[in-house]
């Protein structure tokens, strides 16, 4: 695994040229209605994934990292502006037509959703459920489609995959229907897998099982991964790299394997900072001060200028531009002084 | 469908028998059958005079007595039965589908079309169903096929708008969006998906309308405008039994107007009831 993250890194140093890029977002913009005015969700973000990387998008709620993931499947609210670019192999999502992007949901890529119980239909079976997207698509035989979607619940650890297919949604339990939705989106062996949240709705036991499971399928298949979620330690468990939004903008934009050791963001280090470590001696928890903005609530200046700790004048006027600093990308003006003590500062407070 | 049990399937909920909807319920079932065997076990040919035994009471050979030209009452009821169910089954089958399909596009494609569909809904709802009716009879002639469809339409309406909310609500969830990411055509996700999700409100609806429907084709046939006689259907027995009600004899209005009102009260009650438990299960 650590062979992987290193090589995950690697390609994250050398920017969007040294590898094959899959999926590159390009400034992206999205404001969505609210009453009369376009609120702003995300700022200009600006990211690229390689073929077989994995991404963790993490932030808080309303930080803009589910936008991302619906901007790039197009399903974003009605009356959603989006402005930018998004490219998935070199073609724009954002220009395709009805058709390109049907077959590009169909084919291409496919979506985990945090709560499955809301996003299977409850009429339907499992089976029909599974197999859908195949016979629909691909033109697949219903009882060949069958025996393939067994194969995939096997492999995501169902074993009496041939009587779920005749169940319904509500006879699984929430960990099993994740289960049941991974396989359904390994089924159609897409290019790139969104996961938004996918363990957030599931109890805690079961957390750990479907998140095992959903990096061991995605390694096995070399899929590109974009991973959602608010938890930076678990993003940096199984992805190679880890994108941190704050308030609609991209802050942060580094490899996982380095996180720890250097920490280029003061919000990330807060994130870090302020969870708990069942290694050490329980202490008290750091709390980044105040309260996470909105994006449309972000005026002039840099977007965490309310909330840290190192903020100077020039960052309440001015917005820092993302730019790359020890093979990562950060938002930050003064990212290079404190370079090393972000780091050391969380290493102070966790030892005290 | 729910006759084949699953195994692990959890036992069926709500042990208590709704005592109302299951008399409602066993009441259609019957007039329903009646109106399917009409043929084999009315005691007596519908239409076969006796002016002789003209207004008799009830007795052995006739159980309800005859009307003014001695045609047995019983035998007229139960054919009456045949017209007057399926006129209006026509007419909710008609409406229900043009109504449930005009929603669902509405609420899908929105924008203009969802605009100019809503007005359109909306000037229909303003006249009443029987006026169109009496129009259709006046342009195509008088008969059963004129004012089903007269009516046909004017139901649209009763469908559309109820449904379109629905369905434009039904769109909004999760499991929609999950058919958008998985490449589902719109055909697929619509008829596929949100349609079995609607399926209890069309079919309350349904119901209910039937119950409209009756009483609407039967106020058709009531003003001489539907069937013309001597066929036998309820409203034009209601209508037919009139002028003999003052002679003492209020025997064919009053059958064919109970039936009509214990019909209507059955589907009614029937369609309130499903509502209701669709209602508590959305809950």
């Amino acid at each position: 695994m650590s062979a992987r993250v290193e090589t995950g890194s690697a390609r994250a140093t050398h920017g969007s040229g040294a590898d094959k890029v899959l999926l590159e977002i390009d400034g992206l913009h999205v404001e969505l209605p609210v009453g009369e005015e376009m609120r702003p969700v995300i700022h200009e973000a600006t990211l690229s994934l390689a073929v077989g990387e994995a991404l963790g998008l993490v932030g808080e709620s309303g930080a803009g990292k589910s936008m991302t993931a619906r901007a790039i499947v197009q399903i974003l609210p009605e009356g959603a502006s989006v402005r930018g670019a998004i490219r998935f192999e070199g073609a724009d999502v954002l220009a395709f037509g009805k058709e390109a992007l049907r077959r590009f949901r169909a084919s291409d890529i496919a979506m985990i959703f945090q709560d499955p119980t809301t996003h299977i239909n409850p009429v339907r079976k499992i089976g029909d459920f599974l197999i859908e997207a195949l016979v629909t698509n691909n033109g697949v035989d219903p009882a060949e489609a069958a025996r393939v979607v067994v194969g995939f619940l096997r492999d995501v650890g169902i074993d009496d995959a041939e009587r779920r297919l005749g169940q319904y949604p509500h006879e699984l339990s929430g960990g099993l229907l994740q289960r049941v939705m991974i396989a359904a989106a390994l089924a159609i062996e897409p290019r790139l897998l969104l996961a938004d949240e996918p363990t957030t709705a599931l109890d805690v036991t079961t957390q750990a099982e479907v998140m095992a499971i959903l990096d061991e399928q995605r390694r096995r298949r070399g899929l590109s991964l974009i991973f959602v979620t608010h938890d930076l330690e678990l993003a940096a468990a199984v992805c190679d790299r880890i994108a941190v939004m704050y308030a609609g903008f991209l802050v942060e934009d580094h490899a996982a394997a380095t996180l720890h050791e250097g920490v280029l963001h003061p919000y990330t280090a807060g994130l870090l900072a302020s969870r708990p470590s069942p290694t050490e001696r329980a202490r008290r928890l750091t709390a980044i001060p105040g309260r996470p903005l909105s994006a449309f609530e972000v005026e002039q200046g840099c977007p965490f200028a309310s909330r840290c700790a190192y903020v100077e004048d020039r960052c309440r006027e001015e917005l820092p531009t993302m730019r790359e600093l020890d093979g990562g990308r950060v938002r930050c003006h003064r990212a290079e002084e404190l370079r090393g003590t972000l780091t050391e500062l969380e290493g102070a407070r966790s030892h005290d | 469908m729910s006759a084949t049990p699953v195994k692990s399937r959890p036992a069926r909920r709500g042990g208590r028998v709704d005592w109302v909807a299951a008399t409602c319920a066993a009441f259609i079932v019957l007039i329903v059958l009646v109106a399917v065997t009409a043929p084999v076990i009315a005691p007596h040919d519908p239409n076969q005079l006796d002016i002789l035994q003209s207004f008799e009471g009830p007795s052995a050979e006739h159980p309800l007595g005859t009307d003014s030209l001695g045609r047995d009452l019983l035998s007229r009821l139960m054919y009456g039965a045949r017209l007057s169910l399926v006129g209006p089954a026509l007419i909710v089958v008609i409406a229900t589908v043009a109504g449930t399909a005009v929603a669902i596009a509405a609420a899908w494609f929105g924008g203009w079309f969802d605009g100019v569909a809503s007005r359109v809904l909306d000037i229909l709802f303003a006249f009443p169903g029987i006026i169109f009716a009496v129009l259709a009879v006046a342009l195509f002639g008088p008969g059963l096929v004129a004012p089903v469809i007269a009516l046909s339409i004017a139901y649209v309406p009763y469908f559309g708008r109820v449904l379109r909310s629905v369905a434009l609500r039904e769109r909004q969830l999760p499991y929609i969006s999950a058919c958008y990411v998985a490449g589902l055509p719109t055909r697929r996700i619509t008829l596929g998906h949100l349609l079995p999700n609607i399926m209890p409100f069309v079919l309350v609806q349904a119901t209910l309308s039937f119950g409209y429907a009756l009483v609407d084709l039967a106020a058709v046939s009531y003003l001489g405008l539907g069937v013309a006689p001597p066929t036998a259907e309820w409203g034009l027995m209601v209508a037919n039994g009139q002028a003999s009600i003052l002679m003492g004899h209020p025997q064919e209005s009053l059958y064919a107007g109970l039936l009509i009102v214990a019909t209507v009260v059955a589907v009614n009650l029937l369609g309130d009831r499903l509502a209701l438990r669709f209602a508590v299960k959305a809950q």
